[in-house]
């Protein structure tokens, strides 16, 4: 963990012209714990493990993976399940450098989430502020609609 | 769309009271030949009644030859059958031999063979072996306990496998394969 | 006819009721496998002037799903007759006024136009939702298949896949989830 601390520190004293503004602390979210161990209390920040640690593929441990190179599956906009994971709770996609696709599937991944978004197929992955329901949405927006793979444009 | 102003019946090939089933009954019930005792058309009609009629006559007893000679007139073979057709032909120099097969025509007809268009050049009394297509013949019994609408057969047939299933397969061969490995390792 | 012979015409004429579910289902592709039906096309005892067609319950016509931009590019055009009286209507504005239509004009434009297409389309029953008159429900005997595969609603799956989907991307260490 440490040693991460100091390559970040040398990385960002490479680039000096990139200023990170935090007012809290960016590096990984800590939970602060207190254990009583006999006379002594003991309080720690522990970082938390990632939710998706225990349900990870094998082939997704490796740095460069992506569902269709690596596996060769044909992801479509109805699998939902596989999109969600590349979304952020209020329906933005990750970046590349979190997410880890080249750029050609980053684009057409970027491009099937606006797809299922558009069909509302992902109504609980949004902004606080939208209607979660796509039956609410206005005029034509309400009725269903599905897309076809082969228009996406990479 | 009808046929109503046609004057050509249609129909189909049968046989009169299942003839031939059983018993043959020769359906050509009198044969006339008219012909000229002198004139040159008459001349293969003339060879014809003199070596081959009297066979044809013995040959088929259920059926009256006429023979009439007729001055300056064309040589004429009319056909008359049981269901009350009659055929006229027109023999005017024609050879024996031509005449000879136009009466075995006559003979094995069953009425006038230009009065009727055929439809179809069958015809069958048992058209279907296994019986004929009901919409219940190739369908599966345990629809009759359906209640409709049903989601199972509403689904469409030989769809591909999606990505999300093809993963989850994938993850499920992992982690018994990771089960295996601790297996072994305990073991 | 013999009442043996009148009992296998009866058999073999006998009209089926089918019923098809038209959620997220393309209109035009399942007006061609529903105009079949209809037409009688799919037995092999069809002839135009045989009467042979059967009858089918189209249900949730409220839900069809057209691909892409087409609910608001697709126009339907109607002229009154009279001088003016012509005017296009976008296909959402159509379904607005009536979800039944999208469906019911698409399976007119599929069949054949000829004399019959009138009278066979007396037979197709409509209906927006599920909600059908216990008449014709009793009636329906079979059921069409779906040309298109219904998508899921990420809050529809249940709990239990969601939970044990298998994670394909892992945010790196330092990435702070919000």
């Amino acid at each position: 963990m440490s040693i991460l601390r100091i390559v970040n520190a040398f990385n960002r004293s490479l680039v000096p012209h990139q200023r990170t503004v935090a007012t809290s602390a960016v590096l990984g979210v800590k939970q602060i714990e207190v254990q009583k161990q006999d006379d002594t209390v003991v309080i720690q920040a522990v970082t938390s493990e990632s939710p998706r640690q225990a349900l990870l593929l094998k082939e997704a441990c490796q740095p460069k993976f992506c569902p269709e190179c690596s596996l060769g599956l044909d992801v479509k906009h109805t699998d939902v399940l596989i999109l969600s994971q590349y979304v952020r709770n209020d329906g933005c996609m990750l970046p590349r450098r979190i997410t880890g696709l080249c750029k050609r599937q980053q684009k057409k991944m970027g491009t099937l989430v606006t797809m299922a978004q558009k069909a509302g197929l992902m109504p609980n992955l949004g902004p606080s502020s939208s209607k979660k329901d796509p039956k609410q949405r206005f005029g034509w927006r309400k009725y269903n609609k599905y897309y076809y793979e082969s228009s996406i444009k990479y | 769309m009808s046929n109503s102003h046609l004057f050509l019946k249609s129909g189909f090939p049968r046989a009169p009271l299942q003839n031939g089933v059983g018993r043959y009954i020769c359906q050509l019930q009198r044969i006339t030949l008219k012909f000229c005792k002198n004139n040159g058309s008459s001349r293969g009609m003339r060879e014809f009644i003199e070596k081959q009629l009297i066979d044809f006559a013995k040959e088929n007893p259920g059926t009256v030859v006429y023979v009439k000679p007729r001055r300056h007139r064309t040589p004429v073979i009319v056909a008359e059958y049981l269901n009350g057709d009659r055929e006229w032909h027109n023999c005017r120099n024609l050879s024996k031999e031509e005449i000879t097969q136009w009466i075995t025509l006559m003979k094995t007809q069953n009425g006038s063979s230009s009065s009727l268009r055929l439809r179809k050049m069958w015809h069958t009394d048992m058209p279907s072996i296994q019986g004929p297509w009901t919409p219940f013949t190739l369908k599966n019994p345990a629809s009759n306990l359906v209640i409709f609408p049903n989601e199972e057969l509403s689904k469409p047939l030989d769809v591909e496998k999606s990505a999300t299933e093809k993963l989850i397969e994938l993850f499920r061969e992992q982690r018994l394969s990771e089960g295996k490995l601790e297996e072994n390792r305990g073991n | 006819m013999s009442i043996l012979k009148r009992t296998q015409q009866w058999a073999t004429f006998a009209r089926t009721w089918h019923i098809y579910d038209c959620t997220w289902q393309n209109p035009f592709d399942s007006a061609k496998v529903v105009k079949n039906h209809l037409m009688g096309l799919h037995k092999p005892i069809y002839h135009p002037m045989n009467d042979c067609g059967d009858h089918v319950v189209l249900i949730n016509t409220g839900e069809i799903a057209l691909p892409g931009d087409e609910w608001i590019k697709r126009v339907y055009f109607h002229h009154t007759g009279y001088p003016g009286g012509a005017s296009w209507t976008l296909a959402w504005q159509l379904h607005e006024k009536d979800p039944t239509m999208v469906m019911k004009k698409a399976v007119y434009a599929a069949m054949k136009g000829n004399l019959q297409r009138r009278h066979t389309m007396q037979r197709l029953h409509l209906f927006p939702d599920d909600k059908v008159p216990e008449e014709i429900l009793g009636n329906v005997t079979s059921q069409i298949k779906q040309t298109r595969v219904v998508p899921k609603r990420l809050d529809h799956i249940d709990k239990e896949t969601l939970e044990n989907f298998p994670a394909i991307m892992d945010y790196p260490k330092d990435y702070v989830l919000r």
